[in-house]
């Protein structure tokens, strides 16, 4: 995704940035280039999601769909300080002949259209493999609902790993990019302080009385001045 | 415009209280002052932004087409040719304060005409109060800080706490700790760690190299290498939004100028990309100042989460070109955000409906 000029060490790259110039002379006015890090986010959006829809169709209680799904979710994005996804109370209970045509192409639309051609590739392919695995996981332990829970721990788990991997390759040189602190603490009481902060602030700034003396920075843009 | 109205207002609001409770159904607004234009978001679900100008007719000629109005926002730069035009921002701040006699007074109430149309952008029902969270510039300084709240006061927001503006986006992303944030605007770049408190002096850096000087740098460098073509200022901002970028690409920024009185296309990819280029190091420079001084255990993690907002984040390239920039300082992963014209407006109006009702009562 570097495309400093002439610099090309990379030949793989220089050909993504040829695809999105394609978009552009198609008349894509704008087009955002999607680096490593956006990547593996939504990389993780997608596995975020596959876990969401998934545990949609497990037969427990809402209690338990709940903890496992935020648990799935804490783990996914570990390290990662985006939004996490809306954890939907399930809102139809689907009928298991659906859970063959689940996720794939509505996931790669729901992804920003914006994505580099071999992105979205990458994304697709992903996501892919990831509802495939969990599906065909899915239906060997639909027999009891503790076992189906404790593998979809374990999946969670392994996802996990996978997530860490593809992090890896898709980091130049491989260095880690994994944050292992979690960033998921509750900022309630933090914001409350924030808040707190700033509006004292304020009030100081209103007590003191205002000397307006002129201030020292340059004006030599055109703002500011009469045309 | 109303001058001692507003004052009345909030007083009468508190005695007669024909809505009872008043304060809480006050319209909560974030507001992005920004040198070049102005956002608003409100908790009324209403979003505008607008150019941050304003002008007047300029003789009798174009009285008779506008009319004695003042005119805020686009209309002005479409209508350029026949209003005397006023920026009242200037790097970031209310021009007024760093400026002496007639032409501050001109400027304070373009200052006062601008945030009367951001008070109309609420679109407050009648004797309905005004609650406004105001984006500042990292750097401003107490007066101007003063300054904003007393011209918004004036132009009838009752309520006025001024934030700077990166710890608005921040803000807005939830990003309280182990990040940064940078707005490159038209006037500053300002550049904003976030570690769990609210930023002070030094959590904050504001460079003054932004998308002015960029316009200015690319107008220089035309003059320069070519000398016969005619442009305007506005000619160049135009270009540079549409074909600003820091990587090579096939498309080729061809714009047509007068040329001897004639139109013609010229190519200028080389002289935006140059000048667009240049902002990149101020940036590095920024963020490892913030850095560095930064306690080292935890500098990692706030170059981690760079958060770009501001028009310039829109630059094609950008992200790449910081990330390699960030290399030499052990690496940084950048985030541009998709909504970087709302997001400051947009973390100021959360900060204003997550402000508890009683201190917006005490301001
Ligand atoms: N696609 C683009 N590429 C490069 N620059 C752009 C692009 N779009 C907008 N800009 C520039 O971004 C600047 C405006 O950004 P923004 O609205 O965030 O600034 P502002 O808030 O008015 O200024 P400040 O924050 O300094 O007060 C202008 O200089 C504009 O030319
Ligand atoms: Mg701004």
């Amino acid at each position: 995704m570097s495309a400093e000029s002439n610099t090309s060490e990379n030949d793989g790259k220089r050909g993504q940035i040829r695809n999105v110039e394609e978009l552009r002379n198609k008349g894509i006015q704008k087009v955002r280039v999607v680096g490593e890090s956006q990547l593996k986010e939504m990389a993780r959006e997608a596995a975020a999601r596959a876990v969401l829809e998934l545990a949609e169709e497990l037969k427990v209680s809402e209690e338990d769909r709940r903890s496992l799904v935020g648990r799935a979710q804490k783990q996914i994005l570990d390290g990662d300080p985006g939004p996490l996804p809306q954890i939907i109370p399930s809102p139809v209970s689907k009928p298991d002949a659906q859970v063959a045509h689940l996720p794939d192409e509505e996931q790669v639309e729901e992804s920003p259209a914006t994505l580099g051609l071999q992105e979205q590739e990458m994304l697709i392919q992903l996501s892919k493999l990831i509802s495939k695995d969990w599906r065909s996981e899915l239906a060997t332990v639909r027999d009891s609902h503790k076992s189906q829970v404790d593998r979809l721990e374990m999946r969670i788990e392994e996802l996990t790993r996978a997530l860490r991997v593809t992090d890896q390759v898709l980091t130049k040189g491989g260095e880690s990019v994994v944050n292992p602190a979690s960033k998921l603490k509750p900022f309630d009481n933090k914001k409350e302080e924030l808040l707190d902060q700033l509006f004292q602030a304020n009030v100081a700034l209103r007590e003191i009385s205002a000397s307006h003396g002129a201030g020292s920075l340059s004006a030599d843009s055109e703002e500011g001045r009469m045309s | 415009m109303k001058d001692n109205k507003l004052n009345q207002l909030s007083n009468e609001s508190d005695v007669i209280s024909p809505k009872l409770d008043g304060k809480s159904t006050a319209v909560k607004v974030g507001i992005d002052l920004g040198t070049s234009r102005s956002a608003i978001t409100t908790s009324k679900g209403e979003r505008m932004v607008m150019a941050s100008v304003v002008g007047w007719p300029k003789d009798a000629i174009s009285a008779k087409v506008f009319g004695h109005r003042v005119l805020v926002g686009d209309a002005v730069l479409e209508n350029r040719m026949g209003l005397q035009t006023c920026f009242p921002l200037a790097d970031g701040n209310l021009a007024f304060t760093q400026n002496a006699g007639d032409q501050k007074e001109t400027l304070r109430k373009a200052g006062l005409h601008l945030f009367t149309a951001l008070r109309q952008a609420a679109k407050a029902a009648e004797g309905q109060s005004v609650h406004a969270v105001i984006g500042a510039p990292a750097e401003a300084t107490r007066e101007n800080k003063q300054a904003i709240i007393d011209l918004a006061r004036e132009a009838g927001i009752d309520g006025v706490m001024v934030v700077s503006e990166p710890f608005a986006v921040a803000y807005a992303l939830d990003a309280l700790e182990d990040a940064m944030v940078v707005d490159i605007g038209a006037g500053t770049i300002d550049l904003c760690r976030m570690a769990g408190s609210l930023p002070d002096a030094e959590d904050q850096v504001t460079i003054f190299h932004a998308g002015n000087h960029v316009d200015a740098r690319i107008c220089e460098l035309l003059r320069e290498q070519r000398a016969d073509i005619q442009f305007s200022p506005n000619m160049i901002k135009k270009a540079k939004e549409r074909f600003s970028s820091v990587v090579d690409t096939n498309k080729r920024a061809l714009v047509t100028f007068p040329v001897n009185g004639r139109p013609t296309e010229v190519d200028i990819t080389d002289q935006i990309q140059t000048a667009v280029g240049e902002l990149v190091p101020h940036i590095v420079d920024g963020i490892q100042k913030l850095v560095s001084t930064f306690d080292p255990e935890f500098q990692h993690r706030i170059r981690s989460r760079v958060i770009v907002s501001g028009g310039g984040s829109q630059v094609y390239g950008l992200q790449e070109a910081l990330e390699k920039g960030l290399e030499d300082l052990g690496g940084g992963r950048v985030m541009i955000l998709d909504d970087p014209v709302f997001a400051g407006s947009q973390g100021a109006l959360k900060l204003a409906l997550e402000m508890p009702a009683e201190y917006w009562e005490q301001l």
